[in-house]
């Protein structure tokens, strides 16, 4: 048998913002290493996609709206029920968004505030509850941004949301290390997915073609991004937590 | 103040086992008893009793118990 330190055979993984992108991709490589995967998004068409992209058996689904901030403490119980109680949670579900300072709204910063933190919040909230991730504990991954970091014109409300996941990585790490769960974030870059392509719609493609040389191993791949949270949520990582790690091709490098 | 409601409030904000946690009970001998525990219990009494109470109050109570009748009291004291 190959030894492989990533390996989540049994393990019950939590992915939310599983019907495209990052976390249907972060979906798909944590079956690959054996884990049964909860997929949670708004959209069941496409979570039924993802869901028949998995490998092995015993996933399960929900369509559910982490919109419904207050809710999550209940849905989280319903999932550890009837599903399994968890040993990861990857919470992939996010909003972007590109509006200069000029043009933003409260309303703006407060939408993107509440599925990219506060959501992420009430998931963490749940590992502090008993009976929600399991005895042994467990790994939770927030998704940031390079723009957690460094900030490029227009991102202020994304930039400023994903820079507050980071304080809450850290600080949930602190707090949630007496129950054994581990807390980290992926900051990634420029990913193709359909998400990041609507959100760069204004670009032209000579920007686009700029924008990439930013990057320079050029633009990154879901499974890129994936494969950095899978590794977060495997037991390769147990002596890591509160960390954040760039999955950027080398944008913040420069 | 139901004592039952008030023990399920201590064992929810130190995720304890339900019907762990006695009125006899030393919070030092608790699991998961530290300065984050007591900050959750303090939370708790405020969320669930509308009573507001400081660490020092709090660390002032050795038993389970003895928290129970700080809080009536200040109950009392609002009613």
């Amino acid at each position: 048998m190959t030894f492989n330190p990533m390996d989540m055979t049994g393990r019950a993984v939590l992915v939310t913002g599983a019907s495209s992108g990052l976390g249907r991709a972060a979906a798909i490589a944590l079956s690959r290493l054996g884990a049964r995967v909860f997929l949670l998004a708004r959209d069941e068409v496409r979570l039924c996609e993802t869901l028949a992209a998995l490998e092995g058996d015993g996933h399960g689904h929900l369509s559910f709206d982490l919109n419904s901030v207050d809710d999550i403490p209940k849905v989280m119980a319903d999932i550890a029920g009837r599903f399994s109680p968890l040993s990861g949670i990857a919470h992939f579900a996010g909003l972007m968004q590109t509006k200069p300072l000029q043009a933003s709204k409260p309303a703006d910063y407060e939408s993107l505030y509440r599925v990219n933190v506060i959501a992420g919040m009430q998931l963490l909230r749940s590992c502090a509850a008993r009976g929600i991730v399991t005895d042994a504990g467990a790994a939770v991954v927030l998704v940031g941004s390079v723009m957690s970091l460094v900030a490029s014109p227009g991102q202020g409300a994304y930039a400023a949301s994903k820079a507050a996941v980071l304080g809450l990585v850290r600080t949930s790490a602190l707090e949630l290390a007496r129950f054994r769960v581990r807390v980290n974030a992926v900051l990634p870059a420029h990913v193709s997915t359909q998400g990041a392509d609507t959100s760069n719609h204004h670009l032209t493609p000579e920007q686009m073609e700029q924008f990439e040389r930013k990057h320079p191993l050029g633009f990154g791949r879901p499974e890129d991004v994936a494969n950095a949270a899978a590794f977060l949520l495997s037991d390769a990582s147990r002596w890591i937590t509160g960390s954040a790690l760039t999955v950027d091709g080398g944008y913040t490098a420069q | 103040m139901d004592q039952a409601t008030f023990l399920g409030h201590m064992e929810e904000s130190l995720r304890a086992k339900p019907g762990s946690i006695q009125m006899a009970h030393r919070f030092h001998d608790l699991d998961g008893w530290d300065s984050i525990g007591a900050l959750s219990v303090i939370a708790v009494i405020d969320e669930r009793y509308g009573v507001t109470m400081d660490a020092g109050e709090l660390l002032s109570c050795r038993t389970v118990g003895e928290l129970a009748g700080l809080v009536e009291r200040n109950l009392r004291k609002a009613a």
